[in-house]
């Protein structure tokens, strides 16, 4: 395919901006200096004064390319939004089953497509909610979820074959996984018409988020063994979400959760290769999940930017041949550290503009924070009105008329084409560096993040990055008359209650025949661990039951810290 | 003969930078004597060009290795410079001191670059004052960046590296957890941080910390013309060593041209004002405790008195001892 611009009309354009810099800009420099010297992006991507068709004359058309085509630059389907908008996945998860599920009905009567679960500390971390760790925390930041009955109240009266269901769950998020086959079974569901996923992203946890369990080898082979179990057993169901959102919340740029979470990608491929399975065969249900952070214009290209590196590096690292595996779809979720606890209401206007670059982005769904989350959980209002957003986005701006409506724009073509370069960069120096984990057991990537997170404090911090409200048009006498969402203090007794409930009907002999199974499975690296699990909390195993008999065989793994 | 020449008459070859006469000085300020005291005055007031820099870190840290490649950098640049190098007495390091000379040999030869151990030993209390008259003896003999190197160890040691216009706080990677938290006290004092042994791949977990531990306090703090870089270095391949001398820099200008760098100097002439007080009252109280204390030492010996209330006579008759 041909290049944008012919050699001839190039150097014409070339020389008109040349004269432009000479004449015009030079005049008004001479008037008025611009603000700074040199802007950038949020990423620190230095950007010029303006871009003109020059700028990505070098671009092949082919990787510009068609919505729905390789490589998959202008969105993962061909008609994008005409056909169907976004999933609103509004998250939301506190106190038991029965609480979240209130919530979840609410949302949906109120026009949200999908849903998405918040689970408590314990549940993520594998404690069940009796567990001396637990004290405090259950049910306070999502939901408490120990047993298949605690499964059973969360999604009860949801219709599962219609409303995918996301979960965010990362260390234990087999056990979660299986207790979902579980429940669909006993509602006598086809597998195959389950759609949802569950976060599962491992590898982002020992670079960000610090939610693990035990070592990163077991671990990853977990997730694994989701893949490669959905791959079999339920079609449309994504086993995992590779997470950039929380690499940027703990304060990494959007190019270094651009190019991480890629790293983590890679990875999770590289290591179901390894079973024998073919490339196709589970990379069409690969997901991912992305921040919409505030610099407008880089996350634009930054969506558009990962979509095109994940569709070279699953064709030519990996050499899949169905374009669906090729094909990136994301979550998205606009930028909880964005938001401010003084003036809390402008964080819709915040959330409105993240929203709408993660839409002009192409994102598959999305969550709009809730305007009191610099606070506490959101309440039911701080949900609705997010949730409005959204729906203005959707049916009022028009935007979701014509696909990938920034396709062609000089700066955002540039910028995804920038993106592109360093984010191989990036992937070419963990490899030179000897690899993903590797790296993460030496620090490397916490090391870049940290840095980024700190440099970003110290702007904040000077007054060279604004954020109104905080060092900016700062209201000195404020009423912070906000309502939070409140945390019941009976909520561990109800839910304990059904935990020992569950254990006290169960048949503990056969729990601990399949415990034993669990860990012969689990020595054995080539067997999957999903069936086994499946039985066990069918037959009422706790999750507790079953990351402690894990613990004792593959240990813990533990940061230590310096300070 | 040494011993005849009067402090006072040492100020003019200070001045002209005779190295005899420096050392000569700052011994006569560490021996604390009477007889130095109007010479010290007179150099107080001559001084306060120089850019005082205190690095300070736990013992292991890499202090004395970075001071020494620091002088070199700012040697390339033309700058002479002195450095009061403060040495814990024996529990830690007894052989530290000809270890740091050994360390910065190559500077040992160059006229730009004076060195001064101070031991602590002995000097409990004096030891600050001594400092940092040393300090100001090598501004008035034309050493433009003067080094206070001192272990992070110590009420003293962390206030004499606050006394100067930049603090500097070292960490390094692999020093355990024990004595991590003892440096707990000096994390917050640090204008710049510097975490050595960057060649170390652990060191990255260190710097990991160490910024995420700054950044709680970043969270509250008010809008200020400085914000505190980490700076890693490594001896080994040079690393950082630049990026440390832009940072001294550019901290020098906020120190000098800005109005917390104006208040940071008014903290300091509070501490050396207290702490040269503090000198003098422990001075005299050991002369008069020597003149007054032995009949109330019988008593307590015979268990005829109690300690707290023969103390608070003591000082009642010091007290009237002094009053005339």
């Amino acid at each position: 395919m041909s290049e944008m611009l012919d050699p001839k009309s190039r150097g014409q354009l070339e020389s008109e901006v040349a004269s432009w810099e000479a004449n015009e800009v030079a005049a008004f420099l001479k008037k008025q200096a611009e603000r700074k010297s040199q802007f950038f992006t949020v990423s620190d991507i230095p950007v010029k004064r303006t871009y003109t068709a020059a700028d990505i004359a070098d671009t092949p058309l082919e990787d510009i390319g068609l919505p729905g085509r390789y490589p998959f630059t202008r969105g993962p389907y061909p008609t994008m939004y005409r056909s169907r908008t976004w999933t609103m996945r509004q998250i939301a998860g506190f106190g038991t089953g029965e609480d979240t599920n209130r919530r979840f009905q609410y949302l949906i009567a109120q026009g949200q497509t999908g849903l998405s679960t918040d689970f408590d500390m314990p549940t993520l971390m594998g404690y069940d909610s009796d567990h001396p760790m637990s004290e405090g925390e259950v049910g306070r930041e999502g939901v408490a979820v120990d047993t298949l009955a605690d499964m059973e109240a969360l999604y009860d009266g949801i219709d599962l074959e219609n409303i995918s269901v996301s979960m965010t769950i990362n260390p234990t998020a087999w056990i979660l996984l299986a207790m979902y086959v579980a429940m669909a079974r006993k509602r006598g569901l086809d597998l195959d018409k389950l759609s949802g996923t569950i976060q599962a992203d491992i590898l982002k946890e020992y670079m960000a988020q610090k939610e693990f369990c035990f070592p990163i080898a077991p671990s990853v082979r977990l997730v694994r063994d989701c893949i490669t179990f959905c791959a079999e057993n339920m079609k449309r169901y994504n086993p995992i979400n590779i997470s950039g959102y929380h690499i940027s919340e703990a304060g990494a740029s959007p190019l270094q959760e651009a190019a991480f979470t890629l790293a983590n990608a890679i990875v999770y491929v590289e290591e179901v290769l390894k079973t024998g399975m073919d490339v196709d065969a589970f990379a069409p249900r690969l997901a991912f999940f992305f921040v919409s952070q505030g610099d407008f214009f880089e996350e634009v290209a930054k969506f558009r930017a990962v979509r095109r590196c994940y569709a070279k590096i699953m064709k030519e690292r990996f050499g899949a041949e169905n374009p669906e595996s090729m094909r990136l779809r994301f979550h998205c979720q606009t930028a909880a550290a964005t938001l401010t606890k003084p003036q809390y209401q402008i964080n819709v206007v915040r959330t409105a503009i993240q929203a709408l670059s993660a839409v002009l982005g192409g994102c598959q769904s999305l969550h709009t924070n809730g305007y009191d989350e610099a606070f506490a959980i959101p309440t039911e209002d701080a949900m609705r009105m997010a949730l409005r957003t959204q729906q203005i986005i959707a049916e009022e701006t028009n935007v979701t008329n014509v696909v990938d409506p920034l396709g062609g724009s000089y700066y955002v073509e540039s910028l995804t084409n920038e993106y592109e370069k360093r984010v191989f960069e990036i992937l070419g120096e963990v490899d030179a560096r000897g690899g993903t984990i590797k790296l993460i057991e030496e620090g490397w990537f916490q090391k870049h993040i940290a840095d980024f997170a700190y440099a970003t404090a110290l702007r904040k911090q000077s007054g060279e990055k604004p954020v109104i409200g905080v060092n900016s048009f700062v209201m000195q006498e404020e009423e912070q008359g906000i309502e939070v969402h409140p945390y019941d203090p009976e909520t561990a007794e109800r839910q304990i209650a059904r935990t020992r409930r569950v254990r006290a009907e169960r048949d503990n002999a056969k729990i601990a025949a399949l415990l034993d199974r669990l860990e012969a499975v689990a020595r054995d690296e080539t067997k999957n661990i999903m069936p086994v699990t499946i039985e066990l909390v069918a037959s009422g195993a706790t999750m507790g039951d079953i990351v402690e008999r894990l613990k004792k065989l593959w240990g813990t793994y533990r940061e230590v810290p310096v300070f | 003969m040494s011993r005849r020449i009067p402090s006072v008459a040492l100020i003019e070859r200070v001045q002209a930078g005779q190295p005899a006469a420096i050392g000569r000085l700052i011994s006569r300020a560490e021996a604390g004597t009477a007889e130095a005291r109007e010479a010290l005055a007179r150099i107080y007031q001559m001084a306060g060009r120089a850019h005082v820099i205190g690095i300070t870190g736990v013992p292991g840290s890499g202090k004395s290795t970075l001071v020494g490649k620091l002088a070199e950098k700012l040697r390339k640049k033309g700058t002479k410079v002195g450095i009061v190098a403060i040495d814990p007495s024996s529990p830690y390091s007894g052989g530290a001191i000809l270890g740091d000379r050994i360390r910065m040999t190559e500077l040992a030869t160059d006229p730009g670059v004076y060195i001064r151990s101070m031991a602590t030993r002995g000097a409990t209390g004096g030891m600050a004052r001594a400092a940092l008259d040393a300090v100001d003896i090598l501004d008035v003999a034309g050493y433009q960046t003067i080094i206070i190197e001192t272990v992070g160890v110590g009420q003293d040691e962390v206030e004499i590296a606050r006394a100067s216009h930049t603090t500097v706080v070292v960490s390094a990677p692999g020093l355990g957890d024990e004595i991590q938290a003892i440096k707990a006290g000096i994390i917050e004092i640090a204008d710049i941080h510097v975490v050595s042994k960057c060649d170390r791949s652990d060191a990255n977990r260190t710097i990991i910390d160490l910024k995420q531990m700054l950044m709680l306090g970043l969270r509250d703090a008010p809008k200020s013309e400085w914000s505190i870089p980490v700076v890693g270095t490594s001896a080994i391949s040079g690393e950082g060593l630049d990026d440390l001398v832009t940072a001294i820099g550019r901290h020098r200008s906020v120190a000098f041209d800005t109005e917390s760098g104006r208040r940071r100097r008014i903290d300091i002439a509070r501490f050396r004002l207290r702490k040269t007080a503090e000198n003098l009252l422990l001075e005299r109280f050991a002369q008069d405790i020597d003149a007054c204390a032995a009949p109330l030492v019988e008593q307590l010996a015979g268990r005829t008195g109690d300690p707290y209330s023969l103390a608070e006579e003591l000082l009642k008759l010091i007290a009237r001892e002094e009053t005339p």
